[in-house]
């Protein structure tokens, strides 16, 4: 008999334990839901602040094919198994004010999904920072990739992999997504 | 084989042994949540900008295997010892009591080993993930389940089941302590082989630490990215702070699996007890 009450006793604690977990769990869950999801892809404009942006294209070189491809690029990449992502990015200007991309684009980020790849970049060509109101420009932004990031064993999963730009995180996820990937 | 390994199974569980080794895990656990998780709780928004690329604090960056924290770190560095402690001398000491004659005298001497090394292997197991589910648990009951690759989380795209960990979390989670459970389990079981060879418990109980810590520091002087991983503070790492992989985890367990048990079986079965 003390061993039946014993075991009713352990079942009621374990469920209210049990409910009030779930209650709590529902709760914060509720006040900090999921990342509401916003895709851009090719052809389609993200409204940011002032700006307009739209992906247009993903390259993805080693060291000496991007040497050879931005041969006036100072960032010198000296680790042969580097790799090299650029990001093309159509940027509109739709403010009554000239902007320095450059602001914006050191706070968004490159990311392969699912694998977890994620790395802050520069812009390419500095002397093409500037957009004048109501001017549309395309900036290439460059992203490194090394073997502490993503080493050879998971080059393949890594390409086979979701390629975005993260412009913001939270509440909403808004994405660039990059569906022309070229290899080089 | 089913009533031996009850009874193994009910001495190990209820043995002074594993209310200790619980009694550590989860203090560690919950000063834990008491240190690391609750001043989180408390403000999910530090650091959160609407514009930027940060989420709020999440439970997978915020639960004890979630980040690098000292409580972790210590958790880790004292699991070859907790999984000892509820069962894994307890071979030494029937067979110092005697009361091991009293088992073969009525089974098969195979029915008994198998019995015991299960014993101790689900005890060593469940003395891991036990602390780890608790703190889990608290956190997802307090923290936001937000996830997003980014700094703020530890696993990058060398780690081992990155993708799952980005796209299914919990199942991430929940992947890791069963590995931790059968890595666990067979560290426990390092101590019932050794037991079978020396004849000082203390030497038993704490061969397992040693073992670890020698083969972590070896390791590291390894090139060779599947050496390196199978140290003992890496494979039962969950954030992975040193990449974790997969071939290592497997060898890990292959090698604890076939010496431990193959020593432990091998020697019982052949040594005359009675």
């Amino acid at each position: 008999m003390i061993h039946f009450r014993k075991k009713i006793l352990l079942v009621t604690c374990f469920l209210v334990l049990l409910g009030v977990w779930i209650f709590a769990f529902n709760g914060i869950n509720n006040r900090f839901p999921k990342q509401v999801l916003e895709e851009f892809h090719v052809g389609q404009w993200l409204d940011y602040e002032n700006i307009q942006l739209s992906p247009v294209q993903m390259d993805v070189y080693d060291v000496g094919q991007f040497k050879d491809t931005y041969p006036n690029i100072e960032e010198s990449y000296t680790n042969p198994s580097y790799k090299i992502l650029v990001m093309k990015v159509k940027i509109k200007n739709n403010g009554s004010a000239r902007i320095d991309c450059g602001k914006y684009f050191s706070r968004f980020d490159a990311v392969a999904y699912p694998i977890g790849y994620e790395n802050g970049g520069f812009l390419l060509d500095a002397t093409n920072r500037y957009v004048e109101p109501g001017e549309e420009k395309e900036i290439d932004t460059c992203f490194g990739m090394s073997q502490s990031l993503v080493s050879d064993k998971n080059l393949e999963a890594f390409l086979n992999s979701q390629f975005y730009m993260g412009i913001r995180a939270y509440p909403i996820k808004q994405i660039l997504v990059f569906d022309d990937i070229v290899i080089h | 084989m089913k009533a031996i390994f009850k009874i193994e199974i009910e001495r190990a569980l209820k043995g002074l042994g594993m209310k200790l080794a619980l009694l550590i895990g989860t203090g560690i656990s919950i000063a834990h949540l008491i240190l690391q998780v609750v001043p989180k709780a408390m403000e999910p928004l530090r650091f959160f900008d609407v514009n930027y690329q940060d989420l709020p604090r999440s439970v997978f960056n915020s639960w004890i295997g979630g980040n690098s924290n000292y409580e972790y770190q210590l958790f880790i560095r004292l699991i070859p010892i907790l999984v000892v402690l509820p069962y894994g001398i307890s071979f030494f000491t029937d067979m110092k009591t005697g009361i091991v004659k009293n088992y073969y005298t009525r089974m098969k001497k195979s029915q008994y080993l198998i019995a015991k090394y299960l014993s101790v292997f689900i005890s060593g197991g469940i003395v891991v993930v036990l602390p780890l589910i608790l703190n889990l648990l608290v956190t997802s009951a307090i923290m936001p389940s937000l996830i997003s690759p980014g700094s703020a989380f530890f696993v990058n795209a060398n780690g081992m089941w990155s993708g799952i960990f980005y796209s299914h979390p919990y199942i991430y989670i929940i992947m890791y302590l069963i590995l931790n459970f059968i890595m666990a389990g067979l560290v426990g079981c390092i101590a019932l082989c050794v037991s079978q060879l020396v004849n000082n418990r203390f030497v038993a109980m704490l061969f397992p630490f040693l073992l670890c810590e020698f083969v972590s520091a070896i390791s590291r002087y390894s090139s060779n990215y599947v050496i390196r991983g199978m140290a003992h503070y890496r494979f039962f790492s969950i954030s992975q702070l040193g990449y974790n992989y997969l071939e290592s985890a497997v060898v890990v367990i292959i090698v604890l699996f076939v010496v431990g048990f193959g020593i432990f079986y091998v020697k019982g079965v052949k040594d005359d007890t009675l």
